[in-house]
């Protein structure tokens, strides 16, 4: 965290308005980021940088050590994109049968590679996907991951290694020939 | 383990693909327009000084026995090695002097029931389920001082803690700071369950007056394991986690 940043968090958790602004938007592509690689939808996205925003403004003089600031975004970050997604399972549950399948043969293989890769993502809970963002799109180590969802490290390897499985799985799954283009 | 690395490359390299560069101006356009009615939450400061407070008193206490109880030891052993010879052959190890042993250790555990000055009225809706007696939560987002974490525990009618308040008449929880310490600041109160929600009433609440009878209603989700605030009162907890 710079100097710099850290004077804006002290300024901010004073109330200093102008300071939350300019350090809402040194963070704000961060967040969409992550929360539109998490959720997959850009308007619950947007939805849930929003929340964050507004929670980090209203509970910011909760925060004694302003150099903790960026892990305790991220953790506000995560709870409302949890909230998000919680909020739209129904909803999601919907759309999920419009998916399109993956193509087969005529695609190049890297974009069959990215649409294997979005739907074995899909298939992920929100718990498993943060964990996959935190560490391979964020770069944060295991223990950073941990904390940012309150979760033990043990608990955080373990759901690394349950997604990038799945993932995995995924990836040969649909890789695999159907019985029908077997026979075919 | 190769493999595995592999596709977590692959996984890393598609979502830096995935990622989109810039958020849309309205996120901080809309996020502005609600945080121009939105006031900090500036009581939350004041309990959490007040716990660091009381912890630095409970340190300084604690400071303050061990050195009286050091020097009384020393004075004892002083006087029995050196002034004169002890009259009992067994009391070659000096025994700790009664003074000192009732105040020994602020940092033993202390989980003592808060009786209330006044009695409490009865708290409306039903008592907790089973299913949810005797759960442990973190707040959420965690609040960690010294290694310590705030915790809320959901307590049966007959818990120690729920009969110093209600009598039996009520399921209760508390606020604790974990591993407990003497002098530790809590919140007490009710938990009923109302129209399918968990509801606490901050009943005691010695280090923020201005909470005392505060509900906060919390959504049981996750088969208990996430309390999600319902738009509890800035005092208290936005929600809690089970551990």
């Amino acid at each position: 965290m710079s100097i710099d940043q850290a004077a804006l968090v002290s300024l901010a958790r004073s109330g200093d308005r102008e300071a939350f602004d300019l350090l809402a938007a040194s963070h704000v592509d961060r967040l969409y980021a992550v929360a539109r690689l998490v959720l997959r939808d850009s308007d619950r996205a947007e939805d849930a940088v929003q929340e964050t925003l507004v929670r980090c403004w209203r509970d910011l003089p909760a925060l004694r050590d302003v150099t903790r600031f960026d892990a305790w975004l991220r953790r506000l970050l995560m709870r409302a994109i949890t909230d998000e997604f919680r909020r739209a399972r129904s909803h999601r549950a919907s759309i999920a049968v419009l998916r399109l399948e993956p193509s087969t043969g005529d695609a190049s293989s890297d974009l069959v590679v990215r649409e294997q890769l979005d739907i074995g993502f899909r298939r992920l809970s929100v718990e498993h996907r943060a964990i996959v963002v935190l560490r391979l799109y964020l770069g944060l180590s295991i223990e950073e991951s941990a904390v940012t969802l309150g979760i033990p490290v043990g608990t955080a390897k373990s759901r690394l290694h349950y997604a990038t499985e799945a993932m995995r799985l995924a990836l040969e799954a649909d890789a695999r020939p159907s019985a029908r283009e077997v026979s075919a | 383990m190769n493999a595995g690395r592999d596709v977590e490359r692959l996984i890393a390299r598609w979502l830096g693909e995935e990622a989109p560069g810039r958020a849309p101006d309205r996120i901080l356009a809309g996020a502005g327009m609600t945080i121009d009615h939105t006031k900090q939450r500036r009581r939350a400061v004041v309990w959490r000084q007040s716990v660091t407070f009381t912890l630095r008193t409970a340190a300084l206490a604690a400071a303050i026995v061990l050195a009286v109880a050091g020097s009384l030891y020393l004075i004892g052993g002083g006087a029995g090695g050196v002034g004169s010879q002890s009259a009992s052959p067994t009391a070659s190890h000096p025994t700790p002097s009664p003074s000192v042993a009732p105040t020994a250790s602020p940092e033993a555990a202390v989980d003592i029931p808060v009786v209330p000055a006044s009695p409490l009225p009865d708290p409306t809706g039903e008592a907790l389920p089973s299913d949810l007696i005797g759960r442990i939560y973190a707040v959420d987002p965690p609040e960690t001082l010294n290694g310590r974490q705030l915790v809320l525990t959901l307590r049966a009618a007959d818990d120690a803690h729920c009969m110093a308040m209600y009598g039996e008449r009520s399921t209760c929880f508390t606020v604790l700071w974990d591993p407990v310490k003497s002098g530790d600041p809590g919140a007490r109160g009710s938990a009923r369950i109302v129209d399918g929600n968990l509801v606490i009433s901050m009943a005691l609440v010695p280090f923020d007056q201005a909470c005392v009878g505060s509900l906060a209603t919390y959504a049981i989700e996750d088969a208990g394991a996430t309390l999600r605030g319902i738009d509890p009162p800035a005092c208290t907890f936005p929600g809690f986690r089970e551990f």
